[in-house]
């Protein structure tokens, strides 16, 4: 589990009060309730409630064209109708979803913040510029020009893409993800 | 696409009581809402209100905290146990909500040290408020009463 998601994870809260609410306590003082509440929240030999706890291993798997779990998410993804294909196709390529260490899908953390986006694309611009004044003045020959146009574009272009994918892209189709399956978003 | 593939997805780990659904369903109905409006109310669409009913995926906090502040019984939701709030004097309530902002807030510290979302703390807060009111209800008004002049 993440470090971001281990901060929203209330599950030993809920667990620890439900204990203390089976526990049918009536007729107290608010403070004999409140010892009580507190043994049982902050207790460290506090056990957990044998609530439910699904786990990506636990679950049933058909073997099938999805060869991987995160292919099978976005394969359920596909399946809710709430994607269109170039979503799905945007999720599969940049790719937001990763399977983490212990076989969960996590949203991909390898990413630009926007402000550090902006920039990088900013200064993609203004190299871009620069090369296109380069080419246009520059004493080569016409093909000559033109590979290295080629050239210089590509790569920029890649750059560009790469830059994209891992900033705003990320963040618009996170965003669908949310609306539609908010635990794999969160906590 | 293939119709082989997950039956069931699901990657968060969370902790859920036997008969979520129904009980979510049971507060949606009891709002008055359906599960596209429920499933606004946290800026989710139908589909996922819809699945946290068929207890195929298990809520986020964030989620919880969202539709307890739109009027859902959290300590139901989630225990099976109706809050019993009104059994309570105003001046009852208001000293149960300090003991329970004081053992969120001391929760909070000794688990999370402290850095836990706003979400996070109004639903321990409110699952505290509520568990302390059931367990003090029934008892002699004017026991409580005392208890409360002694603090003063």
């Amino acid at each position: 589990m993440s470090k971001e998601s281990q901060k929203e994870d209330i599950s030993d809260a809920v667990s620890a009060i439900s204990s203390f609410a089976h526990s049918h306590h009536q007729d107290l003082s608010l403070e004999d309730a409140t010892r009580l509440l507190r043994q049982a929240l902050l207790s460290p030999t506090t056990t957990t409630e044998p609530l439910k706890k699904t786990r990506l291993s636990n679950l049933r798997w058909f073997p099938g064209k999805e060869s991987t779990r995160v292919e099978a998410t976005i394969a359920w993804l596909e399946k809710t109708g709430e994607f269109s294909t170039k979503e799905l196709n945007r999720i599969r390529g940049i790719p937001v979803l990763v399977e983490s260490d212990n076989q969960e899908i996590r949203l991909n953390q390898r990413l630009l913040g926007r402000e550090l986006a902006t920039f990088i694309l900013g200064l993609i611009n203004l190299i871009a510029g620069i090369s296109i004044g380069w080419l246009l003045f520059s004493e080569g020959s016409g093909m000559q020009q033109v590979l290295q146009g080629a050239g210089i574009g590509m790569a920029l272009g890649a750059m560009t893409n790469l830059v994209l994918n891992r900033s705003f892209r990320f963040y618009q189709s996170s965003s669908r993800i949310q609306q539609v399956a908010p635990w794999l978003v969160s906590n | 696409m293939s119709t082989n593939m997950y039956n069931f997805i699901m990657t968060k780990v969370a902790s859920i009581a036997p008969g979520f659904g129904l009980r979510l369903k049971a507060e949606r109905k009891r709002l008055g809402l359906s599960q596209s409006e429920m499933g606004q109310l946290a800026g989710l669409q139908r589909l996922a209100q819809s699945q946290y009913e068929a207890e195929s995926s298990a809520p986020t906090t964030r989620y919880l905290a969202q539709i307890g502040a739109a009027g859902v019984d959290l300590s139901f939701l989630l225990f099976g146990l109706p809050n019993n709030s009104s059994v309570h004097s105003q001046a009852e309530t208001r000293r149960i909500e300090i003991e329970a902002f004081k053992l969120t807030e001391e929760y909070v510290t000794s688990r999370y040290s402290g850095d836990l979302s706003a979400e996070g703390r109004y639903v321990i807060f409110e699952l505290i408020r509520s568990q302390l009111m059931n367990a003090t209800q029934n008892v002699n008004p004017e026991i409580n009463l005392k208890n409360l002049t002694n603090q003063k």
